[in-house]
């Protein structure tokens, strides 16, 4: 925060505004590198801290050309953890050891190239366990077929954390289970 | 099959293959409860905090602020 001249600003409730679209378009940033220190820290902070990692993610995007809409972007993220710097990723002791996971995918919200945003997290008991929020590296023609990509995204994670988990002797009481809400996808 | 979906056969099969042979359960979760929500998009306060809570990042009880050297001196 002192870094970036934050440590004195006033904070917000979210790290992103809801419906912003960031683009490639606009005045580009003079000097890149403080976007690019500033992502790089924060990326950092994902690691304990995945309520940043969708808004990280998003404008991680526009690394090699950072724009002053960007750098806002920024701004706001800093300002959000200005407000909740004690928050922090808590691991809870839990005697059920159930494996789950959600996916969730935003079907072609990238304005430059339509692709979609695709989001899981898997917890083991009441934990954390892993989490990824990134852009789908194919076009989806359906929110049905971005919801699956996620979804097959997320089994192979779970299928891996469970492999890691019998390897460590560990087995589970019920089978994983993975939270999906589009229908059209269960229906298939 | 939908012929705009037919691409996306081979996730289809994976995770269908992996219901059959038993090893996953895929379920329907409502939006409301869809907890990846805050992973794909921006989302407004009360949702955002709420989805926050749910994934286990809250306030944490000890304060970690500050250096070694500023308790010590």
């Amino acid at each position: 925060m002192r870094k970036f001249k934050m440590e004195n600003t006033s904070s917000c409730p979210t790290p992103m505004i809801t419906g912003k679209q960031f683009t490639t378009e606009g005045e580009k940033l003079q000097d890149p590198t403080m976007f690019r220190q500033a992502i790089g820290a924060l990326q950092y902070l994902i690691n304990t801290r995945l309520d940043i990692a969708f808004s990280v993610n998003k404008l991680n995007q526009f690394m090699s050309s950072p724009t002053i809409d960007h750098w806002r972007g920024i701004k706001r993220i800093l300002r959000y953890l200005q407000g909740t710097i004690q928050h922090c990723l808590h691991i809870k002791p839990s005697t059920d050891l159930d494996l789950v996971g959600f996916s969730d995918a935003d079907w072609a919200t990238s304005v430059d190239d339509r692709k979609s945003m695709a989001g899981q997290c898997v917890f083991l008991g009441e934990t954390l366990v892993s989490w990824s929020s990134r852009k789908q590296k194919v076009v989806s023609r359906s929110s049905t077929e971005s919801e699956y990509r996620a979804l097959a995204d997320l089994a192979t994670e779970i299928t891996w954390t469970r492999s890691l988990l019998a390897e460590l002797k560990l087995s589970l009481p019920r089978k994983p289970t993975l939270w999906c809400d589009n229908l059209r996808v269960l229906r298939h | 099959m939908h012929t705009r979906s037919k691409h996306i056969e081979i996730d289809v099969h994976y995770i269908r293959d992996q219901v059959l042979q038993n090893e996953i359960v895929v379920a329907y979760v409502p939006s409301a409860n869809q907890i990846a929500d805050c992973l794909t998009k921006a989302l407004t306060h009360t949702r955002f905090s709420q989805l926050r809570d749910k994934l286990g990042v809250t306030p944490s009880p000890i304060n970690l602020k500050g250096g070694i050297k500023d308790k010590i001196s």
